[in-house]
């Protein structure tokens, strides 16, 4: 199980995590962390149903489980319960796909042109409202079938990566993908490995706990090996780099073996820019990147934050000559993967992201950096601007350079 | 004068059974109790309804009535009783010879036990410490014995009962050899009054010798301290018992949100003013280790003591406490000490309390001429919910909050409803740990309900308001300020209500001596110690 029970034991009912939960802040209806997490927990444990619809609006953000002065794995606890959360067919059968964005990319990168003009036209929208209620608001993002074409050198495996894509850069923005490997050939890793799976992530936000488990079965049975051959697991996606690190822990932890397997993959894996900035030879970038004049505002994603690893692409970004960078921190932006494009979500959604908007107004950038790929559509959605992935730029000003 | 036919003293579950039966014969009764409800050593036990099964070798007959008794509880009270089962766990440093003993002594009675393998039992208790050879089930549950004495006395005083809580017999009246009438005094007023009574009925289990001494007459009990451990969650879901002669520390009991171990078994002067030690505790935790290896990380949540309030008649005084048969023996005094009207039932069980006061009644029947026969066997202790309030509370509150208030509540859940639906505010929840919304508090203080509640500590063996994991650190303020605004009490009233609820919080905690509930207590310091000048009195 995600939590063990004990780690219930844990809460003393501070209250830290209710005070930091987005949906708290904005709906403040909605019952909170601390009683959705360890407070029924305990009622749950005793055999009382305590099933609600509230459930579902857990963001997964892990904004409670890093504040929690005890250590209680609060969003754990949530996404267990979850698992157990009956809901209507219609929402049953959409978040069927929504936990499986390696199905859903597959499928509709077979005829991407065809998807992309679909998805994209009112009353194909309109229609996915009524059946699936998906929000007709939101953009879906562009699915492009291309293969990230990069020679890979089969060296020995001294210094090498696996790169971890996840489904948002396969499947949306293989460019993306394409540049972060062939970055890495070019500081110096020989071995660039591609793994294309998905982390489980949107299916444990789901509540479907058996596709998680699934995924981060496979995940961890093909990453093990190069790992223990000491290999580093590098993501580009913030919340795929989150699953890897912290959720395989309690999905699978059914023997001992597993266990050590999973924190063994837990302890190699890095985020893109945490990669970069524990690269001894970090200094040899500054004079190769050319200088840039923009005006851009940088928001880190929940599950970045939830990582500890500081603000690596915030100070990465500042090594850019004349760059001006402010860092926006306020807060989630709402998106939280598929939680946006839930109809009946659309609105907390952006509620939530109010703030984050505000500020992004405040500041007034030419445009917005963020890692990760749904933050990106949150932003564009609700301030019109242009937003990318902090690599992107960085990589592009090294890369004119020389 | 006010009179009434039959006056019992002791607000146990003794008391409450009698008067519950009583009511049902159409005998008019006043139950007089010092404190609260089940104050004594009812409401400070495991809560375990006993199957017989741990007494089957050493008291064959308390056994039987155990199996019927608690077969009688589970149909007339369900809303008290959490139907979990239970294992009798066969450890391997234990006596074997003993499971084979026990196995037969079971069917000698027609106790029905199945034998479970190994991996069977950790299927079902995954805590369990693996070094055993296998289990015995049986069907022990836990019964809120709160709730248990509430619906008992509820219903009487629905028929016509009456119940009066912090009201203390100070004197019983005795003219001729005959009992005429009883003095009582308000402990919370400080009024006094005496009715006239026909009979005399001393429930009062560990208080029996003192209130027998009220006329003279000489009953001997000796209390038996037994000490419990309330961890925070459930670590086993079904009653674990050991397969051996029984001893301390061999029982654990899933008690709603928590689970109890115990017991001790010391031999204390009177009921009051138990306390732990620090070695009592470590005492029992080694022991129960042994059973579940877990709960040395588990977190416990407060100590607790009761006495058992055995009978000593004079042939068996040197016997020690879990010696003593449990059986129970109920005393006509006119018969013994030519007092007439006077009768005393002492010693039993929590699972034999029925037959307690079954034969209690008889008796009193007989003297006064009733000749109605027993009904509790059959009557329900609670008429069933309206299906349709039900589904009004699930559409105001979370199923998990109404279901729970249904269960403590019966049909008052519709003044719950009523409240919520005229003030929605009410739905607010006051104890996050029990999930127990305002609306029920405020039902309980206006005394919409059939018994009175005059302390926040009342609220909480009504509710289980502070009897979670803060134990009334957040609730217990909630709680004062619901009382102030229902014009319970007066500002200052309130203020020394709520350090009363959180010194009597606080008793059951000092002792704890491991993990998360001191950074707790600490926390309850930090918010209200300095308000109530915690820091400076004598810690206990």
């Amino acid at each position: 199980m995600l939590c063990n029970s004990i780690n219930l034991d844990n809460c003393i009912k501070c209250s830290d995590c209710n005070a930091v939960c987005p949906v708290s802040i904005v709906y403040p209806a909605y019952p909170g962390p601390k009683n959705l997490g360890p407070e029924l927990e305990r009622l749950r444990l005793e055999g009382i149903s305590c099933d609600t619809d509230w459930i579902e609006y857990c963001l997964n953000c892990y904004r409670c489980n890093l504040v929690c002065p005890n250590q209680v794995d609060i969003s754990g606890m949530i996404n267990m319960a979850k698992a157990h959360h009956k809901k209507p067919l219609i929402r049953k059968m959409r978040d069927f796909w929504f936990s499986r964005p390696w199905l859903l990319g597959r499928l509709l990168t077979i005829m991407p042109r065809l998807t992309n003009l679909m998805l994209n036209i009112r009353p194909v929208r309109l229609l996915m409202s009524r059946l699936l209620k998906i929000s007709s608001n939101r953009i879906f993002p562009i699915y492009i079938d291309s293969d990230i074409n990069v020679p890979i050198h089969d060296v020995p495996k001294s210094d090498s990566v696996i790169f971890f894509l996840g489904c948002s850069i396969r499947y949306n923005q293989p460019d993306l993908g394409r540049k972060v490997v062939l970055f890495l050939q070019r500081i110096g890793i020989k071995s660039v490995n591609i793994f294309s799976g998905c982390c489980g992530l949107p299916a444990l936000a789901n509540g479907d706990i058996k596709e998680a488990r699934v995924r981060a079965r496979s995940n961890t049975e093909y990453l093990i090996k190069d790992v223990l051959a000491g290999s580093f697991v590098v993501a580009a996606c913030t919340s795929c780099g989150h699953m890897l690190k912290t959720c395989f822990d309690g999905l699978l932890d059914e023997d001992s073996d597993m266990k050590h397997k999973v924190q063994k993959i837990a302890k190699s894996t890095f985020d893109f820019g945490e990669f970069l900035m524990s690269r001894s030879d970090l200094f040899l970038f500054d004079n190769n990147i050319s200088s840039s004049n923009l005006r851009i505002a940088y928001h880190a994603p929940c599950h970045q934050i939830s990582q500890g690893i500081g603000r690596p692409w915030f100070h990465l970004l500042k090594r850019i000559p004349n760059l001006q960078i402010e860092d926006l921190d306020a807060g989630c932006c709402g998106m939280s993967g598929t939680f946006g494009f839930k109809e009946e979500k659309y609105k907390i959604s952006m509620d939530i992201g109010q703030r984050l908007f505000d500020s992004i107004r405040d500041v007034n950038p030419q445009m917005v950096v963020t890692e990760c790929a749904t933050c990106r559509m949150q932003i564009e959605h609700g301030v019109k601007i242009k937003t990318i992935h902090p690599a992107e730029l960085l990589l592009d000003l090294i890369s004119a350079k020389t | 004068m006010e009179s009434t036919q039959v006056v019992i003293i002791g607000g146990g579950i003794t008391g409450a059974g009698i008067l519950w039966d009583l009511s049902l014969r159409g005998i008019s009764a006043v139950l007089f109790e010092k404190q609260d409800l089940a104050n004594g050593a009812t409401g400070r036990c495991h809560g375990l309804l006993h199957s017989g099964c741990r007494y089957v070798i050493k008291d064959s007959d308390a056994a039987k009535e155990c199996a019927i008794e608690s077969k009688i509880i589970k149909k007339i009270a369900p809303n008290c009783v959490q139907n979990t089962g239970g294992f009798f766990i066969q450890c391997s440093q234990d006596d074997p010879t003993f499971f084979t003993k026990w196995e037969e002594s079971c069917k000698n009675i027609d106790i029905v036990s199945e034998r479970l393998s190994v991996d069977e039992v950790l299927a079902m208790e995954p805590n369990l410490t693996t070094n055993i050879l296998g289990a015995f089930t049986c069907s022990d549950s836990y019964v809120d014995v709160f709730q248990l004495v509430k619906s008992n006395i509820g219903s009487a005083v629905m028929r016509g009962a009456n119940f009066r809580s912090y009201c203390e017999v100070t004197a019983i009246n005795s003219d001729g050899g005959r009992v005429r009438y009883v003095d009582y005094i308000n402990n919370l007023t400080g009024e006094s009054g005496a009715i006239a009574c026909d009979i005399v009925v001393n429930a009062s289990g560990g208080w029996a010798q003192k209130i027998a001494a009220m006329v003279g007459v000489n009953v001997s009990m000796r209390c038996d301290k037994g000490s419990l451990i309330v961890f925070n969650h459930s670590l086993v879901n079904h009653v674990i018992n050991r397969c051996r002669m029984p001893g301390d520390a061999d029982i654990i009991v899933p008690a709603g949100p928590v689970c109890i171990l115990g017991t001790s078994s010391i031999v204390v002067p009177n009921p009051e003013n138990l306390t732990v030690d620090f070695n009592e505790i470590q005492h029992l935790l080694n022991i129960g280790i042994e059973l579940v290896p877990k709960i040395t990380d588990a977190r416990i949540l407060r100590i607790f003591s009761g006495a058992r309030p055995l009978y000593t008649p004079k042939n068996i005084t040197t016997a020690a406490g879990r010696e003593i048969s449990r059986g129970f023996a109920l005393l006509d005094h006119k018969v013994h000490d030519q007092i007439s009207g006077f009768i005393s039932i002492v010693g039993g069980k929590l699972t034999t309390y029925r037959l307690m006061a079954e034969m209690t009644s008889d008796l009193i029947a007989s003297k006064l001429g009733n000749d109605r026969p027993c009904m509790t066997k059959e009557v329900p202790l609670r008429v069933a919910t309206d299906e349709r309030v039900m589904k009004r509370a699930c559409q105001l509150l979370p199923i998990h909050i109404a279901t729970t208030i249904e269960r403590r509540l019966g049909s008052d859940l519709a003044h719950v409803v009523n409240t919520i639906e005229t003030k929605p505010e009410t739905a607010e929840v006051i104890c996050e740990c029990e999930q127990i919304t305002l609306a029920e508090i405020d039902v309980i203080l206006k005394n919409k309900t059939s018994i009175p509640v005059n302390t926040i500590s009342d609220i909480g063996r009504r509710t289980r308001l502070g009897f979670g994991p803060c134990q009334g650190t957040f609730c217990g303020y909630k709680a004062m300020l619901a009382g102030y605004k229902n014009k319970r009490w007066t500002a200052k009233q309130a203020s020394e209500e709520f350090e009363r609820f959180l010194n009597e919080r606080r008793k059951g905690q000092y002792v704890v001596s491991q993990g998360k509930q001191i950074e707790q207590l600490f926390l309850s310091n930090y918010l209200f110690g300095m308000a109530y000048n915690f820091y400076n009195q004598k810690k206990g």
